[in-house]
This record gives C-alpha cells, structure tokens and sequence, in this order.
C-alpha cells in the first residue's frame, strides 16, 4: 500500500515536471511572449525593454533553471490579466468549478446507472432503443448547445431558471445538466454493456439456478461487479470537465469558474497564470486518479495493493 | 426394502436451438429420458453433443437471443415446468432442480463472500435468515469437508483453490434441498488428484442424503463409478439409453460400441478402435441417422430416413435410435 | 492459386454488404456522412447565398420558404445578425470543421500506428520509452496544452491541428501497440519467420491485416472526437476567425442572439450532433462486425 502510494507521487512529479518542460517549450521556443504581448506598432525599444524585464534575453537554459526553480519553491508569480498572485486567482475560481462539476458527475450517476440498467434489463426493446438513442445524443451533441437549448425553453420561455450568474439554485440546474448530459450518456453507455456482460456470465448462471430472481440478480450481484469500469469512466470524465472541459458551458451560464478564467488567460495572453493553471491542474488529475484507484478496492476484492 | 419407482423428471421430445446469423442450430433435438428418485443418470456424450444446452433447458435458462426452447414437455414431480409462469419457475430454480456448473473459476461471483453465496441459496429455499441461516451455511461448509469453516466462510472465491471452489458450488446446489441435483461434468477442469476427492465426496453425499442426480460428463470413468443408468447423446440427439451395465456390456447403438470398444480393447491390450471421421457440424448436419458418415454399419436407409425411438427390450428398460441397433433384431 | 482464391472473397465481399444493408443505422448514418461530405466539397454549388454577402435590412429574420425578394432564393434557414444566409453558412462552415477532424485524425493514426508497432514489436527499451511518454500524455491536461499552443501561435485553423496532434497520436499508438503485442508471439508470425520473412515484412503484412479493424473504429471515433473539440473552441473563438466560419464559430457568434433569433445556433449544434453520431454508429458498426469477441445477434 505505502509502496503503491509513494511509486504514484513519484510518476506524479516526473508527469509534473514533464509537462511543465513541455508548457516551457511551447511559450519559449515555439513562440516568443514579447511577439505575443506587445502590439504590432511597438517600437524596438519596448521590445527590448520587456525582454530583459522578462528576463528572455538570459540563454534559454538558465531561463529554464529559473523557470523550474521558481515552480519547485511554488512560486508561481504574479498574474499580469487580474494583478494578484496566480494561485490566489485559480483558488477563488476552482471553487464554483469543483462544486458544479461534482454536482454534474454526480447527477449523471445518478441518471445514467438506472437508465443502463433498464436498457441492459430488456436489450432490443422499444426502452432499451429509446435509451441507447438518449445516451448518444448526450454523447455527441455538444455541450454548449445543449445549454443554449435548455436556456432558451427554461430560463427565456418559461422562465423557470436564471438565464446566468452564480449564487442561487435558480443558476446551478440549468448548468448541472447541461454539463451532465455527457457523462450521463457515457454512464448509460457503460453500464448497459458491463451490465449484459455480467448477466451473461457463469455466475449469474449459478444465481439463478438457485432461484435468484432477475430483480436481485441485478442490484444485489452484478451492480458491485460493473462498478469498477462505471467509476473509471466517470473518473475520466471528471477531470476532463475540471481540467477545462466546462468551459464551454461555464461561457454560456456566466459561471465564475476555472473554464471562464481559462479562457481569460487566453484571451489576456497571461503566461504566468496559464503555467501555474497546468500546474494545478495536472496535480489534481494526478490526485484524482490516486482516489479512483483505491475506490477500486471498496468494489472488487480481488484489487488489493 | 421394497422401492416404487417413482419418476421424478420426466422429458419428452425436448428441442431447443439457437438461432445464430449463419442459421438455426440444433443443439438439443427431439431428447426425451427420465430419472427415478434416487437414482444417478449419466449423460454422456462429446462436447458440443448438447448435453450442457439439455440442462439448462430443463432450468429454463436458455437466454433469448440466441437460444429457444422450441418443443417438448419437461415434468418435475407431476408438474409441468415448461409453460410455468417465469414467476412460479423461478421458486422452482434451487428447491425443484439445482445446478452445479462445470467452471468453478468463474461460476462464483467473484464480489461476494463464499459465505454470503451459500447463506443466499438457504434464505431462498429453506427460507431461514439471519444466525440460523448463517450457520446452515456453516454447516454446509463442513458436509462437503471444507476445513475451518468459519475462517472459510469470509473468503472471497479468488482465495479458494479450483477444487475448493467447486466443493462451494456442490455446497450452494445442496443448500437449494433440490429434488433433482443436475451436475454439468463438475471436475472436468480440475486435476486428476482434485477430480479424484470431489467424486469421492459426491459419491460420500449421495450415500448420506438420498439424492436423485443428472451428471453430465464426457468421463468414462466417472460413468463407470457414478451411474445407475446412461443416457448417451450424439449431436442433439439421445441415442441410447440403459442402466449401466448394458451400456458398457452389450451396448446396442454403434456409437455406443464404438466409444466402449476403444476401452476394452485397450483393456484387452488390443488396437485402440476409434470412431473414423470427425464429430458433426452442428451447422450442417447429414441428412437421416445423424451418425451415419462414421458407422461401420451404414446402410441406405440410414441416409434418408430418422431412425425411430424404440424400446428394445419391451419393458422400458433399453432404448436405442438405430435402424440397425447391434445384438437385437437385425 | 490466386485464381482460386477470387470467387471466395468476392462471396465473402457481398455477404458483408449484404449484412451492412441490414444493419439500418448503419446505413443511414453512411449515407448521411457521404451527403454531408458531398455538400463540402461543392459547397459553392450547394449554397443559395454568398456565404459573407450581409444584407442589414433581412437580419435575424426567421427560417421560411417564401423569398424575401421577387426573384430571390427563400432564407430556409433564416438569416444572422447581419443578415447573412444561415443555410449557406452552414454549408461553407462544415468545410473547417470537417478538414480539422479528418487531418488530425489521419496524422494521429500515421504517428501513432508507427510508433505503436515499433513499441509493440521490439519491446524492451523502445516499448518502455514509448509508453512513458503515452502515459504522461495520459496524465496531462491536454484542453490547457492545446490552449498554450493556440495562445502562441494566434487563433486559427492551423493551430487548432497543431494543437490537436500534439494528443491524437497517443490512442492510435496505444492500440497499435496492444495489438502488436498479442499477435507478435503468435503463431502466425512464428510461422512468417520460419518460412524467413524479413522483420519488415511480418509488420507490414502480418500485424497490419489484423489491426485494420479497430484501427477503423479508431479513426472514425477520432474524427468524431476532433470535430467536437473544434467546435468547442471555435465556441469560444479561438479557433478560425472571421469572416472564414466554423460550425461552432456559427454557434458562438449567435449566442448573444439566442433569445430572438434561435435558428442560428439550433441549426449548426444539431449538424455537429448529426456529424458525430453518424461517425459513432458507423465506427460502433465496424467494431461489432470485425470483432470476433463481440456479441452477435
């Protein structure tokens, strides 16, 4: 278990230390921040003004070291876009991000693990096509849309919902379940092909040869059973929406989060806050994977480590 | 003692098929036996000879797609299973017929304790719960001789050994008390010495408990050791049926003598005498006898025409599919 | 010998277009792929309007089949904010869209197929280094790395595939790889090499005949993945710029309008949902038909 834990953090700050050369390499060496920075109109010396206040004109080895230093001390520098320390900046907006993309993940379970069984339950029937149709659609329309959808008829016509902002329950649903269609449909998707998969299987043989009904075959037997590729498939999904895959839906809703402030990095060309983001972000994929991991264990005892 | 022979299942023309996208196959055709209380009949044939697809039709496990039961009549102590609601099937499943499969590995579901699998089996069919029905599950553990129970009732099957694990599958068909134990070729994935201890421990059970069983084997051998009658199947047929003595002594259908002769000869320290040509293609089968490519005795009749069902003896006693059955009426 | 051969595979060909013709949503969803890609490729002869022709006085009026003009043709689709013909639009914008999918899904799968059959062949180091490397991709955040890469290069198409690259060629090495292994020590390669068939050959033609399957299902899968992410970052506007269009540009910039005018952003979210579950039902199609292990019915 120790071991297991510590050969984890281990690939974890080589992944980190990977990616942070990468992000390095991209700004340094495929682009030039002063290009980027200053307008087309600047005059050389601005130019050579920002480099050495960048301290760009340094070879690019030692501008590394730098870099790298700075990243092992936590020192992420100041965010040129909201002039506050970059992690102050990323803490105030992961907050709202987590809580909804959590919320989502959760609603997706808790839609798409009956809708798949359902479907698995009769496969081929009229349910199980309606279902199978269902989660496509949740898998390959995109998620903006779907938002813009469901703001047109709930919050514009019918006015049940707020249109954007945070604070209310009124601006959380709409955004819960637009972010949710995705995962839910992947939830379906999973669980409807493990689930016949495990009805199909020699034990589920043996269970009903003793007289195991079909109702508790399912819930009692096989739910445990297909719980190991559900959350895996959830857990990938997860990260993908903290990492920025809510930023979409983040845009349409107005939400004050991780997906807005990704775009904002962008659209500020704020190189300090985007490498302190990837730092982030890649700690906490690397955290969330350790937590599935050991929610293996809870469902199959075969897993140990 | 004076025994009635009492008929626990009785099978009539029993046909069951898959429907695959190359076309129907017919993996149980036209089957009837039956088995008196108490007593052991074999099935013995060749895999994919339709043995496994009989059992499972006599549960009603058949799942569709693919597989249908298409004809017959299945009658459990008088009563006809074959069109029981799936509801009143299901309570027959475990205290009617119980099963135990022929892959331990995988046949127990691998998220649960042993223990639990077994208690299940008792709070269904002896409708016992809680302590009592916990240690019923003990207490089976220690019939079919599996050491520290308590300790073992805790285990998760992937700590058990194959052999131990296929003593917890003859645990949990036992804790269903079924009138009828069907056993699908039970040690053909275990080794010799393990093979060797769960027929032992069958055998020890069915002195103990008067138990009427269908053993399902490919196994001479286990035939030889296990069975008051054999039923023998060649692909989705059964072509003959007699107690056991006679199969192995004066058997009346070709096949028959040609599976039995390969062991006395080489009893006999003769020339292994083995069945020319190969098993059918259950895809594509020959027309007429469905034996008749490899028999010896092969006449034009056998080609066109299905052998009937006959009782060879009059009394019930020996029944052959032949047109030419050997050592009766020629 | 080979002549012999022929009037086999033929059979075998038909059977295969005969069991394609039954499976409907197959079917369909090809027919729907090849009327879309159709429509790209002559998108000029297929559209009514000139794709960036404004007309301020017909803005944001709704869809309708009567011209708005005598002589005119109709707005099916309506017309955006300035006026500009949605359905037109739609049918210069798949254009981007559709050369984002297909270009990064083909260099992915060139990429990724060498380096997977290098890794799964020769095992060892070569396996090792590869995979450390897949691996890592695995565990980065590749929405923020694909962002790094369009912030440095400026917004655009040529960036959205640079970005996208970077990660397409990670699935198909994996894949390659597995695959690789499993058949690598099989016997029919065993057998390739007793008869002396040079490495080369036991890659090119041994392994390759046994991973064009999922490679399909891949590829196909992948180009429906791209053509999501394009679209999400057309959305939010760093992908092409305008006056060029994308079908999430189209989405993006009808946003603000969503309240009076929604034909502009229903029709281009629903070609993209259209495109990728065609592409899906056709690579789940492939998968099930040339996957011995899956269930038949």
């Amino acid at each position: 278990m120790g071991k297991y834990i510590l050969q984890r953090l281990a690939f974890t700050v080589v992944v980190i230390f990977c990616i942070s050369i990468m992000v390095f390499v991209i700004t340094h060496v495929v682009g030039n921040p002063v290009d980027i920075m200053l307008p087309l109109t600047a005059t050389e010396q601005q130019r050579i003004e920002l480099t050495q206040r960048l301290g760009l004109d340094q070879p690019l080895h030692v501008q590394l070291i730098t870099y790298l230093k700075d990243l092992a001390r936590l020192n992420f520098g100041v965010s040129w876009w909201q002039r506050v320390a970059c992690e102050e900046v990323i803490m105030k907006f992961i907050i709202p991000t987590a809580f909804l993309v959590t919320l989502s993940c959760l609603f997706a379970l808790i839609i798409g693990v009956p809708l798949g069984i359902i479907s698995a339950y009769r496969p081929g029937s009229l349910l199980d096509r309606t279902i199978t149709i269902l989660s496509l659609s949740g898998v390959c329309l995109p998620p903006f849309w779907i938002g813009l959808m469901l703001m047109l008829v709930f919050a514009v016509n019918l006015g049940w919902f707020y249109t954007s902002g945070f604070g209310a329950w009124k601006h959380l649903i709409l955004p819960m379940i637009t972010l949710a269609c995705n995962p839910a449909g992947h939830v379906a998707q999973i669980v409807r092909f493990e689930m016949l998969q495990q009805l199909n299987s020699l034990y589920a043989i043996t269970a009903r040869a003793k007289g195991v009904s079909e109702v508790t075959l399912l819930f009692k037997h096989c739910l445990k059973n297909i719980m190991v590729p559900t959350v895996t498939m959830l857990g990938v999904d997860y990260v993908a929406l903290m990492a920025g895959g809510s930023a979409t839906v983040e845009v349409v809703f107005g939400w004050p989060g991780f997906g807005n402030l990704i775009t904002g990095t962008i659209e500020n060309l704020d190189f300090p806050l985007l490498q302190a983001e990837v730092f982030f972000v890649a700690v906490f994929v690397c955290i969330i994977n350790l937590l599935i991991d050991f929610m293996y264990t809870a469902f199959d005892p075969r897993i140990r480590f | 003692m004076v025994e009635t022979t009492e008929t626990v299942l009785e099978v009539k023309n029993l046909s069951t098929s898959f429907f695959l996208r190359e076309g129907e196959v017919k993996a149980v055709d036209d089957v009837s036996f039956h088995i008196n209380k108490g007593e052991v009949l074999a099935i013995l044939g060749e895999s994919g000879s339709g043995k496994t697809v009989t059992a499972l039709s006599l549960l009603r496990l058949i799942s569709w797609p693919p597989g249908k039961i298409k004809a017959g009549s299945v009658n459990l102590n008088g009563q006809e299973i074959l069109n029981l609601p799936l509801s009143k099937m299901r309570k027959l499943r475990g205290r009617g017929i119980a099963m135990i499969l022929q892959e331990p590995m995988s046949s127990l579901n691998p998220s649960q304790t042993i223990g639990s699998q077994i208690m299940e089996a008792v709070q269904i069919n002896q409708g016992l719960f809680g302590e009592e029905a916990q240690k019923k599950a003990v207490d089976m553990l220690n019939i079919v001789r599996i050491p520290s129970p308590e300790k073992r009732f805790y285990n998760y099957p992937h700590e058990l050994s194959g052999g131990m694990k296929q003593r917890i599958m003859i645990a949990i068909a036992l804790s269903c008390r079924p009138k009828l134990l069907i056993a699908d070729e039970p040690t053909c994935s275990l080794d010799v010495t393990i093979q060797a201890q769960i027929l032992k421990l069958m055998k020890q059970l069915r002195s103990e408990i008067d138990m009427t069983i269908l053993f399902i084997t490919s196994d001479l051998g286990i035939v030889s050791e296990m069975a008051d009658r054999v039923a023998v199947m060649y692909a989705g047929k059964m072509i003959e049926i007699t107690d056991v003595f006679t199969t192995f002594e004066k058997p009346a259908h070709p096949y028959t003598r040609g599976v039995m002769g390969s062991i006395m000869a080489m009893k006999a320290g003769g020339r292994l005498n083995i069945i020319p040509g190969d098993p059918p293609n259950l895809m594509n089968l020959p027309a007429g006898c469905k034996f008749h490519p490899r028999c010896e005795y092969c006449r034009d009749i056998c080609k066109d025409e299905e052998p009937h069902y006959t009782d060879l003896n009059g009394d019930g006693s020996h029944f052959v599919s032949c047109h030419f059955p050997l050592g009766g009426r020629r | 010998m080979h002549v012999e051969n022929r009037p086999v595979e033929k059979k075998k060909r038909t059977t295969l277009w005969l069991r394609f013709r039954k499976n409907k949503g197959a079917l369909v969803s090809m027919i729907v792929l090849l009327i879309i890609l159709i429509t790209t490729i002559f998108a000029p002869f297929f559209s009514t309007y000139d794709p960036g022709k404004t007309n301020l006085r017909g803005r944001l009026s709704p869809p309708s089949l009567a011209p708005m003009t005598e002589g005119a043709a109709p707005h099916i689709l309506g017309t955006d904010q300035q006026g500009r013909d949605v359905y037109s639009r739609l049918v210069h914008g798949s254009r981007v869209t559709l050369n984002v999918g297909i270009t990064v899904a083909t260099f992915g799968a060139i990429i990724g197929i060498i380096l997977g059959l290098l890794a799964g062949y020769f095992g060892g180091w070569t396996d090792m280094i590869i995979m450390r490397i897949v691996d890592i991709w695995a565990s980065s955040p590749i929405f923020l790395i694909s962002l790094t890469f369009v912030m440095v290069l400026g917004p655009g198409e040529r960036s959205l595939i640079i970005a996208f690259l970077f990660n397409s060629w990670t699935l198909f090495c994996r894949m390659a790889r597995s695959q690789a292994m499993a058949i690598r020590n099989s016997d029919m390669v065993e057998s390739g090499r007793a008869i002396g068939a040079g490495t080369g050959r036991i890659l090119g033609r041994h392994i390759m005949t046994n991973i064009i399957s999922p490679l399909i299902t891949t590829y196909v899968m992948e180009i429906a993945h791209y053509i999501n992410a394009e679209a999400n970052l057309s959305f939010l506007g760093f992908g092409v710029q305008p006056p060029a269009t994308s079908w999430g540009l189209l989405i993006g910039e009808g946003r603000t309008y969503i309240t009076s005018a929604w034909w502009i952003v229903l029709f281009p979210g629903l070609m993209i949902g259209i495109t990728v579950l065609c592409l899906n039902l056709v690579g789940n199609w492939v998968r099930e038909e040339f996957d011995p292990l899956s269930i038949k019915q």
